[in-house]
């Protein structure tokens, strides 16, 4: 099929192809979703109890909870797949689900299936022709690193490789704003790093990615801004370097002499926060990385038994942890079944 | 909108629709469905025409002889041509009953799928998030059965009518009148089957569409029964059964179309499990119509109201 003129242009993203993260000085930084209030109810469960939410345009979006906290409902919605019970969305300025929306965006969901009796080339082109634009097929089988594949037939394909072709076609037609459910539920750790780099690429281009996932390492490496839901709820957002608290030390210590702790803390720089001890470990929040070998200095003079030293911030992980700890009590974060 | 922009975009959803109806076809050649139920046909349809072949080869050689035990007999002697048309359709009856049962049971299978079974499956939710309303992706879903169940129905229902002609020697008086009645009431099923899979599960939206092409069934044969026995209630049970799913008077519509006219006189004889001939009324015909457009906005409705 000849593709409509007039499609092209207004599919592919206003973005400069420099691969550069912040666009900010070109484009102004609009907004590239936007939900108030927003509300869905399946009969006697809420799925979503009023959530407000802004997504930058431009930014690897981080959307994560525990299972069924709500995160594939809000994409749904988003999508135009699901209508909610009440609230506002809105989508790259229009309506969730409207065509002009949708001739924009790109979508993986978490549960797909696609006709088994199409080769991957031929889905793409299937989706390239429902886009309306001239399907660049070669290029994003090759993207995905399933060019010699392309051409047979997807019964074939293992779970990996559905995955990474689920991932190509949500990339037909050069969209604005990709939703990507789960994307690397089903891929080994060489897979999941294959679309990482998937991801950086995206965002250099200037790509708004809402990355719905419970893989919080990955989220942790490639997002730059965060949200997490439970229960039908955003308890937090924001830019990930705010919502993890770091940098800091963590020192694993040997029995401590009596009153070496206090010692410690006493000889310690004055904008170090109090360090604490738990089982064998005391951590020190607030240390810069300059300061590091000062006070280990000071912690091995002042007669503690140093094992083991770690600088890092505070890992997306522990950060989840705790944010949902105080809220599923005896449950580690992990939501109950 | 400009109206060369309008233009190109009834283009595009056109387009859209049109691919989405190539789909079954393409599913149907890769999955060797086609394949397969071309080849059970063609078994289906030789077996008929070897039935028809000796039936009418018998007829020659014993008319007239009393081995075609008495009725047949004294018929022959009455009216020789009389009797073959009966015996012709008689065979034609039958065979159409088998193939129209044989359209509907494919258009149930392949259809319940339709809307639900993709949206069970995850299939639906990458083609609707596509810049491509509900709407186009069902009507273009629809195309592709229906194209299916007109090229189904003509080449079966089509062989079988050819088939008696040229062994039995009866020419029926409207064949393709009936051929377009029996493909209405495929159409009909589908238009039920559409209705129910854009709410139901794939499994209840088989079920239905079995239940109410059976029951439509059952109700012409209550009513054959209550006309022929003169009992109006249960005439009038089979006649409001018909509005639940006009399947059955279709079917009935088209062997009408195929009984000659000498045939009148014995029309209520021609009562049998397979359907008693039905002249064509534009009451029936209307409401028909009528009633697979409104399966059809009705499942329009119910498929943009669903959360996928």
């Amino acid at each position: 099929m000849e593709a409509p003129p007039a499609a092209p242009a207004a599919a592919s993203p206003a973005v400069p192809a420099v691969p550069a993260v912040p666009v900010a000085g070109a484009v102004p930084r609009s907004t590239a979703i936007v939900c108030s209030d927003l509300r869905k109810n399946y009969r006697d469960t809420v799925a979503l109890a009023g959530v407000d939410l802004r997504v930058e345009r431009g930014s690897v979006f981080g959307f994560l909870g525990p299972n069924g906290a709500g995160k594939s409902t809000l994409v749904k919605i988003l999508t135009g797949l699901v209508h909610p019970s009440g609230g506002q969305a809105e989508v790259l300025g229009g309506r969730p689900g409207s065509r002009a929306v949708h001739r924009r965006l790109g979508y993986l969901p978490e549960q797909f299936r696609f006709p088994q009796w199409l080769t991957g080339r031929e889905l793409l082109r299937l989706h390239g022709r429902l886009m309306g634009v001239e399907s660049n097929d070669s290029q994003l089988l090759e993207l995905v690193g399933l060019d010699a594949a392309g051409d047979r037939r997807i019964g074939e394909y293992s779970k990996g490789m559905q995955q990474r072709l689920g991932l190509a076609q949500a990339l037909v037609g050069d969209p604005e704003l990709v939703f990507l459910d789960e994307p690397t539920s089903a891929l080994d750790p060489l897979g999941r790093r294959h679309v990482r780099d998937i991801l950086t690429h995206l965002r250099d281009r200037g790509i708004t990615v809402f990355l719905n996932s419970h893989l919080l390492t990955e989220v942790e490496r490639v997002c730059d801004r965060l949200a997490v839901i439970d229960r039908g709820s955003v308890i937090a957002q924001g830019a990930t370097d705010d919502l993890l608290k770091g940098p800091g030390l963590r020192v694993r210590v040997g029995e401590l002499p009596e009153g070496a702790f206090d010692d410690v803390t006493a000889r310690l720089p004055s904008h170090v926060a109090p360090p604490t001890y738990v089982e064998g470990v005391v951590t020190i929040p607030g240390v810069a990385a300059d300061e590091v070998p000062g006070v280990v200095r000071t912690l091995v003079d002042g007669g503690v038994p140093v094992y083991e030293v770690t600088f890092a911030r505070q890992s997306l992980e522990e950060a989840f942890v705790q944010l949902l700890q105080g809220r599923h009590p005896g449950t580690d974060g992990e939501a109950r079944a | 909108m400009s109206r060369s922009g309008r233009l190109q975009d009834l283009r595009t959803r056109a387009d859209q629709v049109l691919v989405l109806a190539g789909l079954t076809w393409k599913e149907g050649v890769r999955r060797r469905t086609i394949l397969v139920g071309f080849l059970l046909t063609v078994a289906f349809v030789a077996l008929y025409g070897t039935g028809t072949y000796y039936a009418f080869r018998q007829f020659d050689i014993q008319s007239g002889t009393t081995s075609m035990g008495e009725v047949g007999a004294l018929g022959m002697a009455l009216d020789p041509d009389f009797y073959r048309d009966l015996a012709a359709y008689q065979m034609l009856s039958f065979g159409l009953f088998v193939s129209s049962f044989l359209s509907a049971m494919l258009v149930v299978f392949l259809g319940a799928g339709m809307i639900s079974g993709d949206a069970e499956n995850g299939t639906l939710q990458t083609i609707v998030t596509r810049p491509v309303a509900r709407v186009q992706v069902l009507v273009g879903r629809f195309l592709g059965y229906a194209s299916v169940l007109v090229v189904y129905t003509i080449v079966l229902s089509g062989s079988l009518l050819l088939l008696t002609r040229i062994l039995s020697g009866y020419t029926p008086p409207h064949p393709e009148q009936a051929l377009l009645l029996l493909l209405a009431q495929g159409l009909i099923v589908l238009g039920i089957v559409a209705l129910a899979t854009s709410t139901l599960p794939q499994i209840a939206t088989g079920i239905t569409g079995l239940m109410l092409f059976g029951v439509a069934f059952i109700g012409g044969i209550v009513e054959q029964i209550g006309t022929f026995l003169r009992n109006d209630t249960a005439a009038a049970i089979g006649d409001a059964v018909h509005y639940l799913a006009p399947t059955d008077t279709f079917f009935r519509m088209a062997l009408g179309r195929l009984t000659p006219g000498s045939m009148a006189v014995v029309g209520e004889f021609l009562t049998g499990p397979f359907g008693a001939p039905k002249g064509v009324e534009t009451g029936a015909l209307l409401y028909g119509l009528l009633y697979l457009a409104a399966c059809l906005v009705g499942a329009a409705l119910l498929f943009r109201r669903r959360d996928l």
